[in-house]
């Protein structure tokens, strides 16, 4: 049973199509790559997939609900969530408070309680902290706790990032190039994050990478677009042979090995 | 609270700070209340209690107006707001036969609901068309109470309105509002409640969501944030608040028409908020304290108030984009040497946005 399934989705911008028909599914748990060269359509996939652009044809489901229509915020609360490819945080909080934010729902607030700061609310807080603090230790971001976000180093930035989807209860993780602009140390460290939060909370995650190495190294399987259109699907050993993919690749880009 | 301090080794201090600061902010307001409350019983002049007592009720409505403003809405509608507070308060009381101590939260509740009702459809709405519309149905409102005097009481307004209830304060006796000092304490009470709401909604995990919407609303829409509920939420709490500031002005002043509530109202509390300055919590208190004691000095001259008003409100953007309360930080940098530009800079955007 597929968990997230696009069937027929098409966008279209005016007279290019960033994405044409495009028939894509992905199983509970799955590490999924999703590549292509640069202007494929990835982004798209993930904004028409959050509700931030709504797709021009098809459908969109997640376990047999009907995401089209849906406001980006509903779907975040259905468990998609994402990470953008320009580092996204809200730069002048605390990492500690990025995450905090990220539990905005779980504090099913009685308003007037939260309002009066009384002891339940209280208590809620210090539970949020601890879980905060837990999420930040799990990404290895303890110590920066209380680092201003838009001052951490750029890896950490993209971790941090990561840490608030995870903080906002993602089912379905839609990574944005998680990898740019690391160090092979720290996209080592971020490969190794990505595996744990698989095997720690089961989430599904999608992951559109320009670093091939790292996609084949992470996902069990891989869909390839090129001009919005699927043009491969399958393990990445089958991926990395098929004709259509290297000529897609090295037509444009040096990234294929 | 000891679990996380200890589990942590002191880390996040910043935050556990601000958690601590948080508990122990009740006490604060309350400490202020008490010192604020012995004013009148030691100066016993009535007209320096009157300002006061202005200036208490206006804060209301200024930091209220602020809280709406920090959401990115150009509310150009505070007065219809306290306006429906007044008048509902009002007629609860003469027409209904309400106690002032129901009717006031009554009327509250009402322009609550009023915000909700005109929120969702309108909150959308950017800039220049939300300050349109609230602009409007501040007016639309105004001509509906010239238009019927039956119960409104037309152009000329409600007189004698009756003050407060007396009320029994155990340990302190009868508070019958026979007394400036009476009203000044109410004012007093009203305008902590008010802040110390403000306070939560700016301050505590809400506060944080708040703050979250305006650092990035993509970012924050991405991880599940319904924007749209928290801008209706602080449209609803402040403008419920600030009618209760109406309720009191009323009941104050014993009479009310609807040249009270023009949009003058509103944009004099634009005017003490950006010269406070928005970006700070104590912007809208120091901005309204200032200009109202300047609008008292110069009494004589109040035709001119708008036009001094907006003049200073223009040099004070000029000189401090983050207004008065960055003051003494402007004062702090010329002396380091270090250059005021920053401060400069970074206003400029929040002054004009
Ligand atoms: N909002 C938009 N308006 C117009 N055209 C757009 C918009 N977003 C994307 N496009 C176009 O759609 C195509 C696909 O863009 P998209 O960002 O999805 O590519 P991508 O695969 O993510 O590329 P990259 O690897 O460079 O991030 C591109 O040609 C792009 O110029
Ligand atoms: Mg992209």
């Amino acid at each position: 049973m597929s968990q997230l399934s696009l069937k027929g989705v098409s966008k279209y911008f005016g007279g290019l199509a960033a994405i044409q028909n495009l028939d894509f599914e992905v199983k509970e748990g799955e590490i999924r790559g999703l590549i292509g060269p640069n202007g494929a359509g990835k982004t798209t996939v993930f904004n028409v997939i959050t509700g931030e652009l709504s797709p021009n044809a098809g459908e969109i489901l997640y376990a047999g609900r009907l995401l089209n229509g849906l406001k980006t915020h509903q779907v975040a609360k259905l468990g998609i969530v994402r990470t953008y490819q320009l580092v996204t945080l809200f730069s002048g909080y605390s990492a500690l408070e990025n995450i905090l934010v990220g539990f905005h729902s779980e504090s099913r607030f009685s308003l007037l309680d939260l309002i009066l700061g009384g002891r339940r609310s209280r208590a809620t807080d210090i539970a949020q902290l601890d879980k905060a603090m837990e999420i930040l230790a799990f990404m290895g971001l303890s110590a920066f706790a209380d680092a201003q976000a838009e001052n951490l180093p750029h890896g950490l930035q993209r971790k941090l990032g990561v840490a608030i989807a995870l903080a906002a209860r993602a089912k379905v993780l839609l990574l944005d190039e998680p990898l740019t602009g690391m160090n092979p140390s720290e996209a080592q460290d971020m490969i190794e994050t990505i595996r744990q939060i698989r095997k720690e909370y089961g989430t599904t995650i999608i992951l559109v990478e320009h670093n091939l190495q790292a996609v084949m190294e992470l996902c069990e399987k891989i869909t390839v677009i090129n001009f919005g259109q699927k043009i491969a699907e399958g393990e990445p050993g089958q991926i990395k042979r098929d004709e259509k993919v290297i000529e897609a690749y090295i037509g444009k880009n040096a990234h294929a090995t | 609270m000891t679990k996380a301090a200890a589990c942590h080794n002191g880390l996040p201090s910043a935050y556990l700070q601000k958690l601590n600061r948080q508990k122990r902010a009740p006490y604060g307001f309350l400490g202020i209340f008490f010192l604020l409350s012995m004013v009148p019983f030691i100066c016993r002049n009535d007209y320096y209690v009157h300002v006061m007592i202005a200036i208490f009720y206006t804060v209301i409505y200024t930091s209220t107006y602020r809280f709406i403003l920090r959401t990115g809405q150009f509310h150009f509608g505070a007065h219809a707001f306290i306006g429906i507070g007044a008048y509902a308060s009002v007629l609860l009381v003469t027409r209904a036969g309400w106690s002032f101590w129901a009717a006031m939260p009554a009327a509250g509740i009402i322009a609550a609901v009023c915000a909700l009702i005109v929120g969702f459809p309108i909150l959308r709405l950017k800039g220049i068309y939300f300050a349109i519309i609230t602009w409007g149905l501040g007016d639309t409102l105004r001509f509906v109470y010239m238009r019927f005097k039956n119960p409104f009481g037309g152009a000329l307004g409600i007189f004698s309105i009756p003050g407060p209830n007396p009320i029994t304060i155990p340990g302190v006796g009868v508070i019958d509002f026979s007394q400036k000092s009476h009203y000044y304490i109410l004012a007093l009470a009203l305008m902590m409640l008010t802040l110390y709401v403000l306070y939560r909604l700016e301050r505590s995990r809400i506060g944080l969501v708040f703050g979250a919407i305006r650092e990035g609303d993509q970012l924050a829409r991405a991880i599940g944030i319904n924007i749209m509920n928290y801008k209706v939420l602080a449209f609803a709490v402040c403008s419920g608040l600030a009618a209760m500031g109406g309720s009191f002005y009323a009941h104050y002043t014993y009479y009310i028409s609807p040249q009270d509530f023009t949009v003058l109202l509103t944009i004099y509390l634009a005017i003490y908020t950006v010269v406070g300055g928005q970006d700070s919590y104590f912007g809208a208190i120091v901005g309204t304290v200032v200009l109202s004691l300047a609008g008292e000095i110069f009494a004589g001259y109040s035709h001119y108030q708008l036009i001094m008003y907006s003049t200073f409100m223009i040099v004070v953007l000029l000189f401090l984009p983050q207004g008065l309360v960055s003051f003494p930080r402007y004062i702090a940098r010329l002396f380091v040497g270090n250059s005021a530009n920053e401060v400069k800079g970074k206003g400029n955007e929040s002054a004009l946005t």
